[in-house]
């Protein structure tokens, strides 16, 4: 089953990111233009790594820089909770 | 090998490293030694005031004893890309180990280096080490990232130490003025004793105490036993020429008290030094007479550090006291969270208290920046 920006948003509270600022949250929108920081990115990173079994290379990874371009990847490599 | 020579191997070796390889983060092993040097010599140039890291064979014997637990990042071809230290510093109690010395390589400061070392240590040696009953770390407050990460796993802020970094160890990150470190503690094997709260910085220590997950036997009001005339002053004094810092930790508190403090702070002016701090043991019923004494000095509160002391000395905790010698200016002063952003209030209140009421040289805060309080998400 595909993933939806919900879940991943729900995703960003459990590494702490303010329920207020994921709230706000635009999909299409770089996440470190939304009030992620160099500590939430890489912890966010590394919970997708973590739910859905996948391995992120660190230079891949800055290159997803929304809640959409995570939520393509995870789908298209077939990432499973 | 002596550090001069262990430093010029180094630079004899300098390399670029291969940007772009996978990297993963793993316990230090010998054959990692010049790599961590490596970083060093990088990132502090000749000047880090210790020799481990320089000297590997001083660096295997440390990790092999326990005394520093080194963790590297290592590239795919078995470079050393980063590293991270716990590791026994200042405090007297042996078995409180700093956390910190997170250097990542230039090559590689667009990865998540210092995450994944962060997340290992996190996982790996948090509360798992049997020779650490607790870690402290001094969080810079130019930025968030270290009290943030601190604090996802356990640290908490019991300290400020105002302007403890001169400016030239940022160079490059826009820092102006001496730089303050928030002090954060986790403790996993906690040794209750009793803690005595010293009269003129009661209501700083009453305010701290209730966040700390510790239980202590609080002794209010007994703080203030002037020792008796054949008590000596156990003072170890520790000078950070680079950071222009002397610290002294007084783990008894004797009769000449007040004179032995006067003439530390004398001479650390002398030496040039822009700062002071005693820690002094909570668990002395003569705690109160020794704060009094540094607070007349023209002292001020820093904050209450737990098992500093452990049982050396009259711990477990120590009252974190301070003094600048002369006026210096202070980078802007972030904290990440309202328990850090009190801490910091109550530090600075009181170092303008003591400018005002003895006229001691102060930390002067950036006009017009918001100095004070939890960032905005």
């Amino acid at each position: 089953m595909a993933v939806t920006g919900q879940e991943l948003k729900a995703m960003l509270e459990e590494i702490g990111v303010k329920p207020e600022v994921v709230r706000v949250l635009d999909p299409a929108a770089p996440l470190l233009k939304q009030g992620l920081d160099s500590v939430d990115f890489p912890a966010f990173c590394a919970l997708v790594e973590e739910r859905f079994h996948l391995s992120l290379d660190d230079a891949f990874a800055l290159k997803l820089r929304t809640l959409e371009d995570f939520a393509a990847h995870i789908n298209q490599a077939g990432g499973n909770p | 090998m002596t550090r001069a020579e262990a430093i010029a191997a180094l630079r004899a070796s300098v390399h670029d490293l291969t940007p772009g390889q996978k990297i993963q983060v793993d316990v230090f092993r010998p054959g990692d030694a010049p790599g961590v040097g490596r970083l060093f010599l990088q990132i502090y140039g000749e000047d880090y005031p210790v020799d481990e890291p320089y000297v590997p064979e001083l660096l295997i014997e440390a990790n092999k004893t326990g005394r520093i637990h080194t963790l590297v990042v290592r590239a795919a071809d078995g470079s050393v890309v980063g590293q991270a230290g716990i590791y026994q510093s200042s405090p007297p109690n042996r078995r409180m180990y700093e956390y910190g010395q997170i250097l990542v390589d230039k090559a590689y400061r667009n990865t998540f280096a210092a995450f994944r070392l962060h997340k290992f240590a996190e996982q790996h040696m948090f509360g798992k080490l049997p020779n650490v009953d607790a870690l402290y770390g001094e969080a810079v407050c130019h930025h968030l990232v270290t009290q943030k990460m601190s604090r996802s796993c356990d640290f908490f802020e019991c300290g400020l130490e105002v302007g403890l970094m001169p400016e030239e160890a940022y160079a490059g990150e826009g820092v102006t003025g001496r730089v303050s470190c928030l002090m954060q503690v986790r403790v996993d094997h906690d040794r209750p004793g009793d803690f005595f709260v010293p009269d003129c910085w009661g209501a700083q220590v009453r305010a701290i105490l209730p966040s700390w997950p510790l239980t202590r036997n609080v002794k209010q009001g007994l703080s203030g036993r002037v020792p008796a005339a054949d008590e000596v002053t156990d003072m170890a004094v520790q000078q950070f020429g680079f950071a222009g810092v002397m610290r002294c930790n007084v783990a008894e508190v004797g009769a000449q008290f007040a004179e032995r403090a006067e003439q530390e702070i004398r001479e650390s002016g002398e030496l040039g030094h822009d700062l002071i701090q005693f820690y002094l043991p909570l668990g002395s019923p003569s705690v109160g007479f020794a704060a009094e004494a540094l607070r007349q000095a023209g002292c001020f509160f820093g904050g209450i550090a737990p098992l500093w002391f452990g049982e050396a000395g009259q711990g477990p905790d120590a009252l974190l006291v301070q003094r600048f010698l002369r006026p210096v200016p202070l980078a802007v002063i972030k904290t990440q969270s309202e328990a850090g952003a009190a801490v910091v209030r109550m530090a600075l209140e009181d170092m303008n208290r003591a400018g005002r009421e003895f006229g001691s040289p102060m930390g002067v805060v950036p006009v017009n920046v918001e100095a004070v309080g939890a960032e905005p998400a």
